[in-house]
């Protein structure tokens, strides 16, 4: 295998990120610190401890207890950078997971920001389900609350050009990553990699924000996570190109919003996914949303033979209820009509103090077939403590 | 983290103690107006600034002494079509920090209003809400942060108070309608007007069946290029036995503010 080919394996393109932003950050620190420019330096994070239970299962599946550190740089002339990691260690597994969250430089010109590095880019406008948020896959092997810690970042250089009318948004990355779910092994493909410029992502997003509605039109050719039963079920990737278009609107006291996501495979058929939203506060401690979509599975599934996503429409719904001051009650559920399945998610936060928080959430899962359906013995009762600092 | 809702009413908070709105001085009363209502017109129809920067800190005492507190950056402008735009930042505690609020508020059509959060990466457009609700679980809502509009309330003088060393007018504030009522969930308020300045120091909220709800005390009064300003508002419940208090740290009007601070720009990047 030729070294280049070896570099941008997963494992290897993680090292050389390592080894290249911490160079780079300690030569701009020391730049500024040596030459007496002034600059600030910001630290946080929170410690957070996770208990899960499986209530089918009368067994307990997790207790992580977690750091994460965020360090963020801000130099006098239009640069920052920002390095976010994640330590947490599960008593039940002996498991440590350690996890870059994020790790990039920011420069800025005139009219466009440019940022190098691991990143989450969130895409689309949807609170449910985003059809045209595609770039950072998930990592099921995280647990914690934060949508942050759920996503995986990736190496890429991402510009953001601000235009009269709009801003223009291009992403390139080299990186290739699946998703990571528990009890599926990864694979990538052989021809992944090396000098194949083909392979990499690429992506581009324009948004208009105009008076009552802001809209965005999308590409992104990247890859989706398909899964690939045989031998053993196991998450490949398989390259996906997405054409998007999303919008949020104000009528009143309620805020609309729509996302509609035309999605071709390498190997599998094209389909269209959808998704429309509604939120409304009827009283000052009350709001309620409402969803109705149209999406293709979690994981497209690769059979020989077989390239059909097969896509349904369904429905969701989010309530959330203020009692009393800093006591939330919070519920979500969604329904696949097509598999019949569904996913019903409870929980209640007591914002304890101006650091503290306290959350205990239920999860429960049905249905015969569908996605929700394959986690049906994984309904799971979970109380989780954070502190912020 | 701070929730959604709780957000929503917030950049009022900036455009209101930031300006009242008119840029003339109404010398003549209407026909027809009575002495309360005029005093009142005095004071929301009186000249302000163009902009306003602020550190602000709102804090909230519960009955049983429990503490919170929100520092918050905000940046204020009045652009030349009559639209205000507004930035607000939270810079502390670190649950809520970089949380920014943007909104566009025009002289005659609904508001524009954006919130970032941090945690999602991104921004979202949000409803700008009623103005009856509280300000992050403060006693403080939405009309009692601003200016009211005039002709909202029927005006009448109940005379005069001395309170200490000041003399005060003193006018019953009534909602001319049912809606207004509601809305506000006030069915009458009592102001205190000191006579030397014509500054509300101090307000006595009733709910719609005249039961006393807070009390609103402005304290450290001090003159800013012209205009008479509270340093620091407090806000007794009188149901609940909670205290909320706003104090800017620092403020600095007419100051010519760049543009960039009304923009996605820097709602999402801070720059």
């Amino acid at each position: 295998m030729k070294a280049y080919e070896i570099f941008f394996r997963e494992k290897a393109i993680n090292h050389a990120i390592w080894v290249i932003f911490t160079l780079v950050w300690i030569l701009f620190f020391s730049f500024y610190n040596i030459t007496g420019h002034a600059s600030t330096f910001e630290t946080g994070g929170n410690i957070t401890s996770n208990l899960y239970y499986y209530s089918k299962k009368s067994e307990f599946q997790a207790f992580e207890n977690a750091l994460k550190l965020d360090l963020e740089w801000h130099g006098e002339d239009n640069l920052s950078a920002r390095f976010i990691a994640r330590g947490g260690y599960e008593l039940f597994e002996n498991n440590l997971n350690l996890n870059i969250v994020e790790g990039y430089i920011d420069f800025f010109t005139d009219n466009s920001d440019w940022r190098i590095g691991k990143q989450l880019i969130f895409w689309g406008k949807a609170d449910g389900f985003s059809p045209t948020d595609n770039i950072n896959p998930d990592n099921y092997y995280i647990l914690s609350q934060e949508l942050e810690d759920l996503r995986q970042a990736i190496f890429a250089i991402r510009s953001d050009i601000y235009l009269d009318k709009g801003i223009l948004q291009l992403v390139y990355s080299p990186e290739i990553a699946v998703d990571k779910y528990p009890g599926l092994t990864l694979s990538l493909p052989e021809s992944i990699g090396g000098q194949n410029w083909s392979n990499h992502t690429l992506a581009v997003k324009y948004d208009w924000i105009k008076q009552k509605t802001d809209y965005s039109v999308s590409l992104y050719h990247g890859w989706a996570s398909v899964m690939n039963p045989l031998p053993l079920p196991s998450l490949q990737t398989n390259r996906m190109t997405v054409l998007g278009f999303d919008f949020s609107t104000v009528i009143g006291q309620t805020v609309l919003k729509g996302e509609m996501a035309y999605k071709a495979y390498q190997n599998l058929d094209a389909n269209l996914e959808l998704s429309l939203e509604t939120s409304y506060s009827p009283k000052e401690n009350w709001n309620i949303a409402g969803m109705v979509f149209r999406k293709g599975p979690g994981f497209p599934v690769l059979l020989p033979q077989v390239s059909q996503i097969d896509t349904s429409w369904g429905i969701g719904g989010r309530i959330e209820w203020i009692p009393k001051d800093y006591h939330t009650i919070e519920g979500f559920f969604t329904y696949n009509f097509e598999n019949k399945d569904a996913m019903l998610n409870l929980s209640y936060t007591w914002d304890y103090s101006d650091q503290i928080d306290l959350k205990v959430f239920y999860t429960a899962f049905s249905g015969e077939t569908g996605d929700f359906a394959m986690m049906s013995d994984r309904d799971r009762i979970g109380i989780g403590l954070q502190y912020s600092f | 983290m701070i929730k959604l809702k709780q957000l929503r009413r917030i950049s009022i908070l900036m455009i209101l103690f930031f300006g009242i709105s008119l840029l003339t001085i109404s010398v003549f009363a209407e026909e027809g107006q009575n002495e309360g209502e005029e005093i009142m017109q005095r004071i929301l129809e009186r000249e302000s600034w163009n902009s306003m920067q602020s550190l602000m800190t709102l804090k909230i005492i519960s009955k049983q002494g429990k503490e919170r507190t929100y520092k918050l950056e905000s940046h204020n402008k009045t652009f030349a079509d009559e639209t205000n735009k507004s930035m607000m930042i939270f810079v502390d505690p670190p649950d809520a920090e970089d949380t920014r609020l943007l909104t566009f508020d025009y002289p005659e059509q609904d508001d524009d209003m954006w919130i970032y959060i941090p945690q999602l990466r991104a921004s979202r457009r949000i409803a700008a809400s009623g103005r009856g609700g509280s300000f992050m679980n403060s006693d403080f809502s939405y009309e009692d942060i601003g200016a009211p509009n005039l002709e909202d309330y029927d005006y009448k003088l109940l005379g005069s108070e001395t309170i200490g060393e000041q003399e005060y007018y003193k006018i019953e504030c009534i909602p001319v309608t049912d809606i207004i009522a509601r809305n506000t969930g006030y069915g009458k308020i009592i102001r205190w007007v000191r006579k030397d300045i014509e500054v509300i120091e101090k307000s006595l909220y009733f709910n719609r069946a005249g039961q006393e709800l807070k009390e609103g005390i402005a304290q450290e009064i001090k003159q800013i290029e012209g205009i008479w300003f509270p340093i620091k508002q407090i806000m007794n419940n009188i149901k609940s036995g909670q205290v909320s208090i706003i104090t800017f740290d620092e403020i600095k009007v007419n100051v010519d503010i760049d543009d960039k601070y009304f923009s996605q720009r820097y709602l999402e990047k801070g720059r």
